[in-house]
């Protein structure tokens, strides 16, 4: 497991949803990683940290919720809401529809009052007073001194620009943004009333391409240019919700209002995300003019790692096949590229000559015409399922002997014990073979881990094929004496335990 | 759990116009609301506030209320809204001078159970929780209650998903970037632990 698939799953790692596997993994990483286990100290503390500074030390005294009582009965009093006739979403959505369907020079007039509201709103019409809210401060307050302040600040509208904050969403348009904030200092008695919420789950409307808010970021990311569409139907019906005069549509304009806003907040992530990826890429093509090939493979992945199924991605993906094919000599690498770049895109970034380009190459890999790649030339020709088994054994045998420092040689000892033991019709005296072929394995190969994985694909023969139990568990202790591959190890003890049960059971 | 819980008869006699059922629906739920509220302000002056402004919405507007049954996803969402506009509202105010701001007052740890060893240390973790706050509320507003009400108040995803009125998907994905802007926007006060770094 590496460091960005850990930090992935570092979330779910900490709040304990992860499979025991994955649990142990992860926590096996953390032990051994430092710039890993950093971080998740850093979420143990982030965590720590808010919870510590949550909650009150005290309640505030009865004068208070007395106060707060008084003042909401007296409220209460001024009556509520009435309650709905029909579900407010199908309202909205049959108006939405009209709206959008109507006659061009009916949407002139309506932008051009649109223009007019924002222009009315942003002139303060609509302000109201701000109401005062019972006074808190007598019984438990001591600063006092500051009552003044506010209230001077209250009476001036404050000059002072909207201080930007880091990751609220920014809108485009200013008369957006008049809007708006000019709903939210109207401070309307039944503004924040949650019940038509609840009745309007069907947002966004039926017919708009957008099915949820993270479908909407997910889209933006292809499709930026969606957004003025969907601003403008939005800009459209809140206009025309407003001007029907029914201040029970109020929470539905808040609603669309963050909608809105998180649209604009969506393709500003889109943009940071495109912006990035830029200049990896171009930090990525300066490496290839350094020569520096690893630097740039690193730097293409990492383009098509953040956004995807994105153009950019599909380009970084394409050149770090390329990189990996004509400097590094890394086919497998290059393949697994030059596929991802067919399978997981969309058709329409494959220009007819790259598609072309692509699939020659991928041939070329995948039909072992490649003189200068024999040993997956040689793995890829024992795997097909047109070659005889025995030819199959054969040319894994090969593999393992001609290219004994070829990271294939693990795939090889796996192909070749699940031949053996999942093959029909294999003779003892082949598994013997294998056995004794494993055995040499063993005693020409000085890399602990390839000893050990021989030695236990020596026991699982033995176990699996063979049903030979007692030499089985002698073979698979072999295993936990070799001192390597930790997991391998305890894979072999489970199944020490697993036989040994066995045998006491059936005995 | 949610603490949230009432009774669905008394909310029903509340539907009826019954005051003293409004009476009962304060006395049970007030003291876990104003925690709530508290969590999710993290400042003694605004929880105040909205406290008082959920209230005087909750005793209004109770009526709209259909299926008694959902009354504490009901209140959740209320709250967090309310939390969220008070908190846009203020990211507006620039008025207040900052000697004001850095000032510790004696009141301000009038309330705190342990009392801080000095003046200077009660300074620091004053600081301390400033600069948590303002980074809270630097997050966009989901992330913010998803994380607050998972990580804060022991709420599971699914009843934070049914609180907000949306997908269990949606609240995940909250969470995990609320709580990565967060890791990064507070490195440096994450170098060291609570204590040390109030010290």
């Amino acid at each position: 497991m590496d460091c960005r698939h850990v930090k992935k799953l570092l979330d779910d790692y900490f709040d304990k949803t992860l499979s025991s596997r994955e649990q142990d993994s992860v926590e096996e990483h953390l032990i051994s990683c430092a710039k890993c286990r950093e971080e998740y100290t850093r979420m143990e503390r982030l965590i720590a940290f808010l919870r510590d500074t949550a909650s009150p030390d005290a309640l505030p005294p009865p004068d208070f919720f007395n106060g707060v009582l008084a003042r909401a009965h007296e409220e209460r009093g001024k009556g509520a809401l009435p309650a709905e006739t029909a579900p407010l979403g199908r309202r909205l959505r049959n108006f939405f529809d009209a709206v959008v369907g109507r006659p061009t020079f009916l949407r002139l007039a309506e932008s051009i009052a649109l223009v007019l509201f924002g222009f009315i709103i942003a002139s303060g019409i609509f302000k109201q007073e701000k109401r005062p809210l019972v006074d808190i401060t007598p019984n438990h307050r001591v600063n006092q001194a500051n009552l003044p302040v506010e209230t001077v600040a209250q009476a001036t509208p404050a000059p002072t620009p909207v201080k930007p904050t880091v990751g609220e969403p920014v809108l485009n348009k200013s008369r957006v943004t008049d809007m708006e904030m000019a709903f939210k200092e109207a401070d309307n008695p039944n503004a924040s009333s949650l019940t038509p919420y609840a009745n309007f789950q069907s947002w966004p409307p039926a017919g708009s391409n957008f099915t949820s808010l993270e479908d909407t970021r997910l889209r933006l990311v292809a499709s930026p240019e969606r957004q003025s569409d969907v601003i403008e139907s939005i800009q459209r019906l809140k206009l025309n919700l407003y001007l029907s005069g029914e201040s029970r549509f109020i929470p539905d304009i808040h609603k669309m209002e963050r909608f809105v806003a998180d649209i604009a907040s969506a393709t500003q992530e889109a943009d940071n995300i495109y912006l990035n990826n830029l200049k990896t890429f171009q930090e990525a093509e300066q490496c290839l003019v350094d020569k520096k090939y690893l630097c740039a493979i690193q730097n293409y992945s990492t383009v098509s790692d953040r956004a995807p199924g994105s153009l950019m991605s599909f380009l970084g993906e394409f050149q770090a096949a390329n990189v990996n094919y004509e400097q590094i000599g890394d086919y497998k690498a290059a393949l697994t590229h030059y596929q991802k770049c067919i399978e997981n895109y969309p058709s329409h970034y494959l220009t007819e000559d790259k598609k072309e380009f692509i699939l020659k190459r991928i041939d070329l890999l995948t039909r072992n015409s490649a003189d200068d790649w024999r040993p997956l030339k040689i793995y890829l020709k024992a795997k097909n399922r047109d070659v005889a088994f025995d030819q199959s054994l054969t040319l894994l045998k090969q593999l393992i002997t001609d290219y004994p420092k070829c990271s294939l040689v693990r795939d090889a000892a796996d192909a070749l014990s699940f031949k053996i033991i999942n093959g029909e019709d294999v003779s003892v005296s082949t598994a013997e073979d294998l056995i004794a072929f494993f055995q040499q394995c063993r005693e020409r190969f000085e890399e602990k881990d390839l000893q050990q994985i021989f030695q236990f694909k020596t026991a699982e023969i033995f176990h699996q094929k063979m049903l030979n139990y007692p030499q089985a568990i002698l073979e698979y202790n072999r295993v936990v004496e070799i001192d390597a591959l930790s997991d391998l190890a305890e894979k072999a003890r489970g199944r020490i335990n697993t036989l040994y049960n066995y045998g006491v059971r059936f005995r | 759990m949610s603490a949230l819980t009432v009774d669905p008869q008394i909310i029903k006699r509340c539907q009826e116009g019954d005051r003293a059922a409004f009476d009962e629906l304060f006395e049970v739920l007030k003291d876990d609301l104003f925690r709530l509220i508290y969590s999710l302000m993290r400042n003694y002056d605004d929880a105040e506030e909205v406290f008082q402004e959920c209230v005087i919405r909750l005793f209004r507007h109770i009526g709209s209320l259909r299926d008694t049954e959902r009354f504490a996803h009901w209140l959740y969402r209320m709250v967090a809204n309310q939390c969220n506009t008070h908190r846009a509202r203020n990211s507006r105010r620039s008025y207040i001078p900052l000697e004001e701001e850095i000032e510790v007052k004696a009141e301000d740890f009038v309330f705190q159970s342990s009392m801080p060893d000095n003046p200077r240390r009660a300074l620091m973790r004053k600081e301390l929780m400033q600069t948590i706050n303002e980074h809270i509320s630097e997050l966009p507003p989901r992330q913010r209650t998803a994380v607050l009400l998972f990580d804060v108040d022991g709420l599971s995803i699914k009843e934070v998903a049914e609180h907000l009125g949306c997908s269990e998907g949606a609240v995940k994905f909250n969470i995990h970037e609320g709580r990565k802007k967060l890791r990064i926007s507070l490195g440096p006060i994450l170098k060291f632990p609570m204590d040390e770094g109030a010290k």
